[in-house]
């Protein structure tokens, strides 16, 4: 028995949408080891946000925009991949 | 005369004073030094003849062509007049431009174009296109001979976009410069997707996404200050060397090694600092300092003579190499190879970035291009492994083996096939499993690779590193081979060209 699937025809078009400044990925999957800012901050554009650990390095997370942290998704010692949203900020 | 010079009229001027932008002379005047500024060309007029075109008058035919100084350099220079026709492109505009790039390429000396235009002009038909393609094939025979900037102060939309790609250096000014090969209204029609002229084209998005800029400036005039301070950095042609300034120490007060370097190896430090700590007066013009930032390029001088710095930026990604920073990089390595200027490379850096992204991006194609800048360049290469220098990367960041004339190390350097991690689950693969305590036994066994291999002695065992010296002993490291590496002759076998992998 074959699973072969009938081909579809439909043509897929990448769409393009301006990502959410205001969202924080990983830049690589990794562990978080400390948030240097919690919930309900204020944040300027440049503040260190938390320090992700990956590719052999602390690196500090900056904000990217002005605003105020809404979300943390993740706790301390947590591994992230790509697509986690690790923070909101609005 | 005086109705030329008008440009489009005091309508057209006031309209374009209203967005926040100059007129294509005043632009030209505050580039160049004060009353060096001499105009050819300003009678030519266009050679429209179609829809009523020939009843029409274009001072200039909407560019504005001559020659400068910057610094006393000498400069050729065009502005195109935005206020004339849109700026727009016609045979006769075309051909302004070309005879002021001729000029360039005759005189050796560089060319800046500063670009305000609608496109071509639609009346002219395909004489308009011809004028492009003129343009893009003196661009391309003049890259390598002379500097090029582009300087995008209006729209510059369609094949005109290809002129500043072709060039060694873009310029753009926030909320006045706009690039794209297809605008809004073409996205909508064809694609259906909706998006500004901002968001699709401006200046922001060619400083950090694309990396089609590599200066951001806010206002025109913070973008004429940057222009005139990167051409002191750069010879005037390809047989020149820079001009020397007069040697300064650097501003060890403000910027000194031990305190910008971390003595944990995972924490992450600017690079920059490093750097500025090491050139004359700590002064660092940075390249394409938005885009691709984990990785810093930019020019500096050491004992008063220009030097081109490439180095691992710990502070974004880890300093890691990707598809966008290996191109940046490789870019850079070619001008200051082209124009002698001799390369400094700082290494710091994990590898090579993993993922599906990054693969089907083609990190291959792109790190290529580093291997191949550095390989072919002749100038003189020095390197400085500051910490880890680690498989892929520490090949492609100009090592020995790329035919760096000095590779230098600071004790903190961590040379080696892999990060000790990998690198132990690997050897000690069959020990860590047959352990009784397998997480104890790899934490040993990373901890014996770091200490026989983490360093670089092994490396200078085998003569990779030349000379492993102190922090503050590299500027003194630098400036001594940088006066023995003068004059440097390398050739290379003899080809019509090589074939990057673009």
């Amino acid at each position: 028995m074959s699973e072969e699937k009938p081909q579809s025809n439909k043509i897929y078009r990448k769409v393009y949408i301006l990502s959410d400044p205001g969202l924080i990925y990983p830049f690589i999957p990794g562990t978080v080891s400390s948030f240097i800012v919690k919930k309900g901050d204020e944040v300027v554009k440049g503040d260190q946000l938390f320090i992700l650990d990956a590719m052999k390095m602390n690196n500090i997370v900056l904000a990217p925009i002005d605003g105020v942290v809404k979300k943390i998704n993740v706790k301390v010692g947590e591994k992230v991949s790509k697509n986690d949203v690790i923070m909101e900020i609005v | 005369m005086q109705t030329a010079m008008l440009g489009g009229g005091s309508k057209a001027v006031e309209k374009q004073k209203a967005t926040g932008k100059m007129t294509a002379r005043e632009r030209i005047v505050s580039i160049l030094d004060p009353d060096t500024f001499h105009e050819y060309d300003i009678f030519v007029e266009h050679a429209g003849k179609d829809f009523d075109m020939d009843k029409k008058y274009l001072p200039g035919d909407g560019v504005v062509t001559g020659t400068g100084t910057i610094n006393g350099y000498p400069m050729c220079i065009f502005a195109q007049d935005f206020t004339v026709a849109g700026g727009s492109l016609g045979y006769m505009h075309a051909k302004k431009i070309c005879k002021i790039m001729d000029h360039a390429m005759k005189l050796k000396v560089p060319i800046i174009g500063i670009n305000d235009s609608g496109g071509a002009r639609i009346q002219e038909g395909v004489n308009a296109l011809a004028g492009y393609g003129d343009i893009f094939y003196r661009n391309t025979q003049a890259s390598g001979v002379i500097p090029q900037i582009s300087v995008i102060l209006g729209p510059c939309a369609g094949g005109a976009v290809y002129s500043p790609a072709l060039t060694d250096f873009v310029f753009v000014v926030d909320k006045i410069s706009k690039m794209f090969i297809t605008g809004p209204e073409v996205i909508k029609t064809v694609l259906g997707e909706e998006i500004s002229q901002e968001n699709l084209g401006g200046a922001r998005v060619h400083a950090e996404i694309s990396g089609n800029a590599h200066f951001f400036a806010h206002s025109e005039q913070e973008c004429f200050e940057q222009i005139k301070d990167l051409v002191s950095y750069i010879p005037w042609n390809n047989k020149k060397t820079a001009e020397p300034f007069l040697p300064k120490a650097p501003r060890s007060r403000e910027y000194k090694i031990s305190s910008i370097f971390p003595t944990n190896p995972a924490e992450p430090y600017d690079v920059r600092g490093i750097i500025k700590s090491i050139v004359d007066n700590s002064e660092f013009l940075e390249v394409s300092e938005l885009f691709a930032s984990n990785i810093v390029i930019g020019y500096a001088r050491i004992n008063g003579d220009t030097v081109g710095f490439v180095a691992n930026q710990p502070l974004n990604k880890a300093g890691v190499l990707d598809c966008d920073s290996s191109d940046k990089a490789a870019r850079f390595v070619r001008f200051c190879d082209s124009f002698n200027i001799p390369l400094v490379t700082m290494v710091d850096l994990p590898g090579y970035l993993p993922g599906i992204d990054q693969e089907h991006a083609g990190v291959i194609r792109h790190g290529a291009k580093l291997l191949y800048a550095y390989s072919e360049a002749t100038v003189p290469k020095i390197t400085v492994i500051l910490r880890k220098a680690y498989g892929g990367g520490y090949i492609a960041m100009c090592s020995h083996h790329l035919k760096a004339d000095f590779v230098f190390a600071w004790p903190t350097a961590e040379i080696a096939v892999m990060g000790p991690e990998g690198a132990a689950n690997i050897i000690f693969r069959s020990e860590i499993m047959n352990a009784e305590d397998p997480e104890e036994m790899r934490r040993i066994k990373v901890q014996e690779y770091k200490e026989k291999f983490a360093n670089p002695y092994v490396a200078a065992a085998y003569g990779y590193v030349d000379a492993v010296i102190q922090p503050n002993e590299t500027r003194g490291y630098i400036m001594h081979a940088l006066k023995i590496g003068k004059s440097k002759e390398e050739y290379r076998p003899e080809k019509k060209h090589g074939v990057p992998p673009f």
